[in-house]
């Protein structure tokens, strides 16, 4: 498959050009395609080293050149982008949005093979995704997520880490990279955008779209509720405390508008139950949020406490459901959280990222991102629904990640 | 540049009310967003100052608390439900210089804007209130302690600037913050928190003058005496710590170091401080920028990995550049840096990698533009540096090799101070 999304835009001033490789997430081919993804982007015929390339990208405006490898719907996906000035801000008959896509198709598609994985270079990026994945326990509060979801979704796709694995880097070697690089550029589901000010001519560029998904698999899979508390040691000063709370209310679910209200009244801002009750009224936090994935129908509270506060901010999160059940929201609380969400969405649909998401997602998952249907669906939820919402749910998972005091 | 460039520069107007308050507007056309923020020229380095001629000394970290409790109001309540109610999200920040608020939306301006002026401009400090803040700011503060990239960066500025009022965290220590109370907030307040010593950016699409009535009516009847408070005395008279500081951690996972230098802010020719500071972004360019050689042999070499950046950090008081990596031999790295810049010369730069540090700097110039929020902090940060906002792309387009001759040949880039995490045994 091969698919185009375009975005014809002139309210930003830059344009983004991305192409993005799908296939199925397995612990095999994570650490693989995490290198592969680093490689790609240090050698072009043209520019043949990092030095050539950073100076091509400089010279054309400070183009940013990025490469990541995620979890996409059950598939891993290698997105390689440019962003650039829009060339009709700038005097520049050489800075054209062919030239900048020759560039990236090139460097993406170039088979000097010896080349671009040369020993050297592949020694380098392993110790670079070694020191990357190291560093993903630094940041205390997304690690106590991190260990959340592995363990909720143990044994499923959303529990792998599609940036790879420390302990397999070592065991890849040139022969196997190169194997799944060829296979990759053979295989694998091709997605290209570009969003920004562009003419009729430039999309000639893009070439054919084909259809036919190999690997995606637009139907969300839905996993078994998990119950479990655990805690990990770590020698930070604060803990960190994430939870899952599971809704069983998923993107196509009638009351998955109930449901979005509800976690913007118990975690969604600074007017949130948990801000005002935790933080403001109590002080036992700084930072504390929830957020609601209408793919797997978790809602997850993290905040970071004192480790002795922990059973007592337990408590105070499932106090905030039982207050939303006792018929304690009012009608005005209501009213100021759905105008929250359709404020958000307002300012959202301003952002280039909107314009990227809302394309895929009308592609991969046939989601037509109506404003005024949404809306629409927002103002008819009721106190009732959302109190019937809470009256079902209680904390299923906790992680706790406890620092010294 | 075109005149689609020429467009940006005649979609920004600035005002002034007889009070002082400077108000500023970018119109963003075709957006539904809306973003406006209020700036008091009040930070953690003003923690001293003069009032008349008496000098007041605060604890650390009062411009932040302050921050934290402008929220509350009169009426008991926070002004965050005030502005949920029509669908405007506010916040705020302090950093080294400023303090800053803010709010967005896509909704009708007017009465968000006027809360913001309401917020702002209306203390109320409340014992029980502040005793809680302190549990809050204390467990931030210890959130920013398990970053080691945090501790870094704050242990190179202490070092830089030791002795100055920049040697002090924004949010303080806990000892400190313990040690504020109803009359010290208050006595920052009433020092700092003036129309003359503000300024409102509207990034929107707008009209001036709708900006300009709705903020005139605010003040309408309200009185504030002229701001006249002396501060930030002492940043003449930095005494850096040269030698490299070493900072045990647990848990770190990979070591780290953070190198810095100054250059000084006081002579009062704002355009010269900028070309300065340009200048020493070119150099860091030149050094430490992915298509450079001396980058490239600092990766081969493993000095440094390749999580690393360099920034060039510009107020009106003060000016520092700094260049931090990950490395598996850090001391190592910082000597060898040094080494690269003891010996920096004009074997490092040539006519064309100065073309090429131009048409970077004005594609990053440009990128600016997509974002709200850089647009507001970068007009305001030129605003506070006394620079016209466009003012560096036609400095920097007019940079040329002598210009950094003289300024390599002035300055001394070997003055530096130099910060290194390792893990701990």
């Amino acid at each position: 498959m091969r698919r185009i999304l375009i975005n014809q835009t002139k309210k930003f001033s830059t344009v983004v050009l991305t192409f993005s490789f799908l296939t199925e997430l397995n612990k095999e081919n994570a650490t693989k395609r995490s290198l592969i993804a680093n490689l790609i982007t240090k050698y072009s015929k043209e520019y043949p080293d990092v030095k050539l390339i950073n100076n091509f990208l400089d010279k054309s405006y400070g183009t940013t050149l990025t490469s990541s490898v995620s979890q996409f719907a059950g598939c891993s996906k290698i997105t390689i982008s440019l962003s650039f000035v829009d060339p009709s801000l700038v005097e520049d008959n050489n800075f054209t949005i062919k030239h900048m896509y020759d560039f990236l198709y090139s460097m993406i598609y170039d088979e000097n093979y010896t080349k671009k994985f040369s020993n050297k270079l592949i020694e380098l990026e392993k110790e670079n995704l070694k020191n990357d994945l190291l560093s993903e326990i630094e940041d205390k509060e997304y690690y106590s997520y991190k260990k959340l979801v592995e363990n909720y979704f143990e044994n499923s796709y959303l529990s792998i880490n599609p940036n790879g694995y420390i302990d397999n880097i070592s065991l890849i070697n040139k022969s196997e990279l190169l194997q799944e690089y060829k296979r990759m550029l053979q295989e694998d589901d091709v997605l290209i955008t570009l969003d920004g000010n562009i003419d009729n001519d430039d999309l000639i560029l893009l070439g054919p779209n084909t259809l036919d998904y190999k690997f995606f698999d637009p139907y969300v899979k839905v996993y078994p509720t998990k119950n479990f508390d655990i805690t990990t040691k770590t020698n930070s000063s604060l803990s960190y405390l994430s939870v899952f709370i599971d809704t069983n209310i998923f993107r196509n679910d009638s009351n998955y508008h109930a449901c979005l209200i509800f976690n913007e009244m118990l975690g969604g801002g600074q007017t949130s139950l948990l801000f005002k009750n935790i933080r403001e009224a109590k002080g036992l936090c700084y930072s504390i949020y929830s957020n609601y994935n209408a793919f797997t129908g978790l809602i997850c509270v993290n905040m970071s406490i004192k480790a002795k506060d922990k059973d007592l901010c337990i408590n105070l999160i499932k106090e905030q459901f039982e207050f939303i059940s006792n018929d304690n929201i009012s009608n005005s609380f209501l009213k100021e959280n759905i105008l929250g969400i359709k404020k958000r969405n307002d300012i959202s649909r301003d952002s280039r990222q909107y314009d990227i998401n809302s394309n895929i997602y009308r592609e991969f998952f046939n989601i037509i991102n109506n404003q005024d249907e949404f809306f629409s669906k927002l103002d008819d939820v009721t106190l009732s629904d959302i109190s019937n919402i809470s009256d079902n749910l209680k904390i299923n998972a906790i992680h706790f990640l406890e620092g010294e005091e | 540049m075109k005149k689609e460039f020429d467009r940006l520069i005649n979609d920004f107007e600035s005002q002034e009310l007889n009070n002082g308050l400077k108000i500023n507007l970018f119109n963003k056309k075709t957006f539904k967003k809306k973003y406006v923020m209020l700036t008091i020229n009040y930070g953690s380095m003003d923690k001293d100052y003069y009032d008349d001629t008496q000098l007041i000394k605060h604890p650390s970290g009062v411009a932040h608390f302050l921050e934290h409790k402008m929220f509350s109001m009169p009426n008991g309540e926070d002004i965050s439900n005030l502005f949920s109610k029509i669908g405007a999200s506010v916040n705020a920040y302090t950093t080294y210089d400023r303090t800053c608020y803010l709010f967005s939306t896509s909704g009708d301006i007017k009465e968000a804007l006027n809360y913001l002026l309401e917020f702002v401009f209306t203390p109320y400090f409340n014992k029980d209130q502040i005793e809680t803040e302190k549990k809050i700011i204390e467990s931030e503060i210890k959130m920013y302690a398990d970053m080691p990239d945090q501790v870094l960066i704050s242990k190179l500025i202490r070092n830089l600037y030791n002795d100055t009022t920049l040697q002090h965290d924004v949010l303080g220590t806990v000892d400190d913050i313990n040690l504020i109370n109803e009359d010290v907030l208050r006595q920052a307040y009433n020092a700092f928190y003036k129309p003359d010593n503000a300024s409102l950016i509207v990034v929107a699409d707008e009209d001036i003058s709708f900006v300009k009535d709705i903020v005139q009516s605010f003040f309408v009847n309200k009185k504030f005496d002229s701001f006249k408070a002396i501060s930030r005395n002492n940043i003449s008279n930095i005494k850096p710590i040269y030698d490299t500081q070493m900072i045990q951690l647990d848990n770190l996972t990979i070591e780290k170091f953070s190198i810095g230098l100054t250059i000084n802010c006081l002579n009062n020719d704002s355009e010269l401080n900028k070309k300065n500071s340009i200048i020493l972004e070119f150099i860091l360019y030149s050094l430490f920028s992915k298509s450079s050689h001396n980058y490239e042999k600092l990766i081969e070499k493993k000095y440094i990995t390749d999580q690393n950046y360099y920034e060039v950090v510009l107020s009106k008081d003060f000016c520092f550049a700094l260049f931090s990596a990950e490395s598996v031999r850090p001391e190592k790295a910082v000597r060898r840096i040094i080494d690269l810049l003891e010996k920096y010369n004009t074997g490092y730069f040539n006519d064309d990698s100065l073309e090429v540090f131009k048409n970077m700097y004005i594609g990053s110039f440009l990128k600016m533009f997509n974002s709200f929020e850089s647009i507001a902090f970068n007009y305001t940060s030129d605003m506070i540096c006394n620079v016209d906002f466009f003012k560096s792309i036609e400095i920097v387009k007019k940079l040329t090799l002598n210009d950094i001759i003289n300024f390599c040949s002035s300055f001394d880039l070997t003055k530096l101070s130099s910060v290194v995490i390792t893990k701990k045994e």
